[in-house]
């Protein structure tokens, strides 16, 4: 009922598209935007922080005004996704890992993933896991994702990328790639 | 696994001499075998004469060798018969009993600290399981309670690839659609996964519906119950119940009317395994035979357990509703083991009429039948008086519908069929019993099915007469791991059909824009690249001039590559891709993932490929993953019918892109919706979840699209008319809309890249092409790879010329 008036108000006052001969073209203020179903607003939608599940909280610089968003530095911790329940499966996963269960171990790191699915911890550990199960191509390719997601300017994570880069050249040179395995190794030492 | 401990497979003929027991087959049709005499010795009694009266001795001297000889005869064919039925039976009883049809169920809803749990989100997920809200301390398996914000569950639990997930109390906060405080039997930290909702099934060409019961997972009550009504002695007697015929005609005299019959179950199980349903004494007779058959074969168990799986109880449409398991998931959305008295007494007062007592066609009747059942279990001391009292007071408590329907998802369940058969035999899918387990987010798709359903008859209304006959699909995938959590195939989305999703091929219009941006990127251009917008004049191939326009039919002279991207201008892409090489261009769209090779003709530009929507959600899906490409997944696992994991689907990815280019081409994706042509999503959805995405319209408006995406989602959605006629809609005023809704809905996560270390931002004068201070006039703030940065910086200049992108009210598209 409320909306209903809100609707005729709005009408109203963008001048109500639909009854003249101008039909609702390519949006600028969308006069006749079909209302909200089941009569109310869209929920508004507002992010808290820790919502990107990255393992850190970036604080947001707001400035929508401006065209630009710097995200801000962050920090990152071998141990920590974001989500605590994705801790616990990354624990879980690394224990597995060790002794020997290597399926049981990436079944865990995936389902972290499906939590915290810009985490680097997790695609790392995964990289090394499908490492350790001779899956040498997705070893790769996943220790690749890990350094996207990887932040710069900190310790932990510039030891992060060895790893990653460690893992590249053990794949590479099991995959018989000499000169790759080399060059993976040059760059593990780079940071 | 039978009494006699062996166990054949297919070919029991082959099988017949290992026997050491027990009345004969192929071998008994040899006959004189002494073992084969006692059951042939039925069936002669039940169908015609072997027996002799009082006769005279001397009729029996005249004609004692000819009936013996026919005696012998008939003893012969007898043997014959009933090696046949045995024979019959064995077969049946042993192999494969029944076509179990494959079960697809959706993702499991995973609960952990830190969630963004809509209430309406959790309360319509409970109920799509069917957990009943109760006033409890502790609420038992199957139920829940609330509390204010507080929240506590007992869970189901449920086979998984790793394991089962086994039942626990949950009990967590809900904080403003957050979840908060969550333990799991008193743990914290933890995460813990409700059953994953069964949304359809992949039936046998006969449409039988099972879910196979073990009799250890079988309440005792059920059993008792069914015993008690159904077949009292039926531990004690040999397949046939005199006792049980004594007493059914007993109380039909009594009565005048048929009441009981005097089946027993072993009779039944027989009746509904191998026979058709005509009444004839012939029959009855075969039944009767194959009934103590049946009965010295196997065990009480075995037979018990066979006729819970194989009774009939119902039916949904087409499908036939077959076994307790099925009918306790049909008739009350819940598992066999959490039915209490009345439940159970329901189920089995169906056996006598599946139809006639149908509980949600003739309640009444329904409930007094239901009643008659608790009535002989307390009878009989199933129940005490206690617990028929407490039940005998219930309502029939039949869910409305069923939980699963093969109809409620079909464009998924396509999706899933066509990867499932790569993989496996349509003939195992139907029969054998698989569990599949897919990526479908039931929230999502609902969510996906209203927006459609909503928006395109809110369009159809609005534009009168100058739009019918719209139709529309849409993908949203989980954007990090290519997980396809809804799928939309067109407006009637409850029926099977045209899956537009998957085969509606359209051209994509602008949506081809981004991956000329990239490929311009890849060659050096920036964000701060200066294009012309200006009318051009392309000699094609064919010797033909192409002058492309733009959709508000002005040029905007010189633009910067962000803000011909954000705005869609067509000329100044053109004049992009022709600058890059419209090769480049097909060469981004098959490393994005294009399912086929492109023609890489300058038309490319402005989309002159056909792709379904699903295959431009693959091609996104890469720009979504920082140039990772996935292949989109709908199935996670599949288990075989006893729970042992069968096959995995691996998250797998592969790198086609440099972060660096996918980093900057998102910024521009993102003006699409802060400044661009989408920007109307800033009415649903706060800015601050910086989302990106792509307006697309193709020649003549006959295809409106939108592809964006969030930190955790991504969403294709395609409108248009099967006949491919002109709409008067855009990407903005058609597709998006269905996106915005959807979008709104969900739970989404801010779309934060990580800055890659070869990137920065800097403040840009594009005319000039310098570096310049924050905020001078026509500069703008952008990132870009550190090699391309202008090396000259100058402070802010006043009396600079000014863009004519920047004068007056830029149009869309």
């Amino acid at each position: 009922m409320r909306s209903g008036i809100l609707i005729v108000l709005m009408c109203g006052l963008a001048g109500c598209a639909t009854q003249s001969s101008t039909v609702l073209e390519p949006v600028e203020q969308q006069p006749g935007w079909p209302a909200p179903a089941e009569g109310g607003r869209y929920p508004s939608q507002s992010p808290t922080p820790g919502d990107s599940g990255t393992g850190y909280s970036a604080p947001r610089t707001g400035s929508t005004s401006s065209t630009a968003r710097r995200p801000a530095t962050v920090a990152y911790s071998p141990s920590s996704t974001g989500v605590t329940a994705a801790d616990a499966l990354l624990r879980e996963g690394n224990a597995l890992h060790q002794r020997g269960e290597y399926g049981g171990a990436a079944n865990n790191f995936e389902r972290g993933i499906r939590m915290a699915p810009r985490s680097p911890a997790l695609y790392l550990a995964l990289a090394k896991t499908r490492l350790a199960m001779g899956d040498n191509t997705n070893a790769i390719q996943m220790a690749n994702r890990a350094l996207s997601l990887l932040p710069s300017g900190s310790w932990a994570a510039d030891d992060a990328r060895t790893e990653a880069w460690n893992v590249i050249a053990n794949a590479r040179e099991a995959q018989g790639d000499r000169t790759g395995a080399a060059a993976a190794r040059q760059k593990a030492k780079g940071w | 696994m039978t009494k006699w401990g062996f166990k054949p497979v297919s070919q029991p003929n082959k099988r017949a001499p290992v026997r050491r027991r027990g009345p004969k087959k192929k071998a008994a049709a040899k006959p004189k075998a002494a073992g084969a005499k006692k059951s042939v010795r039925k069936p002669a009694a039940k169908g015609k004469g072997g027996k002799g009266g009082g006769k005279i001795r001397s009729f029996l001297r005249r004609w004692g060798g000819l009936l013996f000889k026919l005696g012998l005869i008939g003893l012969v064919l007898g043997a014959v018969g009933v090696a046949y039925l045995d024979a019959k039976i064995t077969r049946h009883f042993e192999g494969k009993r029944w076509a179990i049809p494959a079960k697809v169920f959706a993702r499991p809803l995973e609960i952990y600290d830190g969630l963004k749990l809509p209430e309406a989100q959790l309360s319509w997920e409970l109920s799509l399981l069917n957990y009943r809200l109760v006033n409890a301390k502790q609420p038992e398996t199957g139920a829940y309670t609330r509390n204010g914000a507080v929240f506590q569950i007992g869970t189901r639990g449920f086979d998984t690839w790793e394991g089962a997930e086994k039942p626990h109390q949950v009990r967590f906060v809900l904080d403003h659609g957050r979840v908060e405080s969550l333990t799991s039997d008193g743990k914290t930290g933890a995460s813990v996964r409700l059953e994953p909702a069964l949304v359809g099934g992949i039936y046998p060409a006969h449409n039988e519906d099972r879910v196979l019961v073990k009799l250890d997972q079988v309440p005792k009550l059920v059993t008792n119950a069914l015993i008690a009504v159904e077949d009292r002695d039926f531990y004690s007697h040999f397949g046939l119940s005199p006792r049980g015929i004594g007493r059914a005609l007993f109380t039909n005299v009594a009565s005048g009317s048929v009441r009981q019959g005097g089946s027993t179950l072993t009779q039944q199980l027989v009746k509904n395994f191998y026979l058709s349903s005509e009444r004839s004494l012939v029959r009855k007779g075969t039944e009767a035979v194959m009934a103590v058959l049946l009965d010295a074969h196997y065990s009480k168990d075995e037979i018990l357990e066979a006729y819970l799986n194989e009774v009939y109880l119902g039916q949904a449409g087409k499908r036939g509703i077959y076994g307790f398991g099925s009918a306790s998931l049909f008739y009350f959305g819940q598992p066999l083991r959490e039915l209490k008295a009345e439940q159970v007494a329901l189920l089995i007062g169906l056996v006598k009429g599946p139809s006639w007592y149908d509980p949600r066609r003739h309640p009444e009747r329904s409930l007094d039948r239901r009643n008659q059942v608790l009535r002989t279990m307390l009878e009989q001391g199933v129940l005490n008086d206690a617990e028929y009292d407490f039940a005998v007071k219930k309502p029939l408590g039949v869910i409305k519908k069923p939980l699963y329907d093969d109809a409620r998802y079909p464009a998924f369940l396509d999706l899933i069929k066509r990867q499932l058969k790569q993989d496996y035999q349509d003939e195992d899918l139907r029969s054998e019993g698989l569990r599949v387990f897919t990526t479908l987010d039931p929230w999502a798709q609902e969510q996906l099915e209203k927006a459609v359903e909503q928006q395109t008859s809110q369009l159809e209304k609005s534009f009168g007469k100058r739009l019918d006959n719209l139709e529309a699909a849409g993908v949203i995938t989980a954007s990090n791991t290519g997980e396809v959590v809804a799928m939309v195939g067109g407006r009637s989305f409850r029926y099977e059909g045209f899956n537009r999703a998957l085969d509606a091929m359209r051209p994509i219009g602008s949506l081809a824009k981004p991956p000329v941006y990239l490929a311009a990127l890849e060659q050096g251009f920036t964000l701060a690249s200066i294009l012309q917008d200006e009318p051009l004049q392309h000699k094609l191939a064919d010797g033909k001039i192409w002058s492309p326009e733009n959709y508000d039919k002005q040029s905007h002279g010189e633009v910067p590559l962000v803000n011909a991207l954000a705005n869609s201008y067509n000329q100044a892409t053109v004049s992009l891709a022709l600058q890059v090489g419209p090769a480049k261009v097909a060469d981004v769209m098959k490393r994005l993932g294009a399912p086929r090779p492109i023609d890489p003709v300058p038309a490319l530009a402005l989309g002159s490929v056909d792709l379904s929507p699903f295959e431009v959600a693959q091609m996104y899906q890469t720009i979504a993953s920082e140039g990772f490409n996935t292949h989109l997944r709908s199935v996670r696992s599949v288990l075989n019918a006893d729970g042992e994991p069968l096959q995995r689907y691996d998250l797998e990815v592969q790198q086609r892109f440099a972060p660096a280019d996918i980093y900057v081409l998102t910024h521009a994706m993102q003006e699409v919706i802060r400044s661009g042509t989408a920007r109307s999503t800033n009415s649903f959805i706060t800015p601050d979840y910086h989302l990106a995405g792509k307006t697309g319209t193709s020649n003549d408006q006959r295809d409106s699209w939108f592809a964006g995406f969030s930190g955790n989602y991504l969403g294709v959605v395609w409108m248009g008319r099967d006949d491919n006629e002109k709409t008067p809609l855009t990407g903005a005023s058609g597709a998006l809309r269905v996106w915005n809704q959807t979008f709104s809905r969900l739970a989404l996560q801010p779309l934060e890249l990580n800055q890659p270390a070869d990137v920065e931002w800097v403040w840009v004068d594009p005319l000039q092409q310098v570096q310049t201070d924050a905020e001078c006039p026509g500069s703008i703030e952008v990132p870009m790879r550190i090699e391309s940065i202008p090396e000259q910086t100058i402070p802010c200049n006043p009396g600079g010329r000014v863009f004519n992108w920047f004068r007056g009210l830029v149009n869309p598209e």
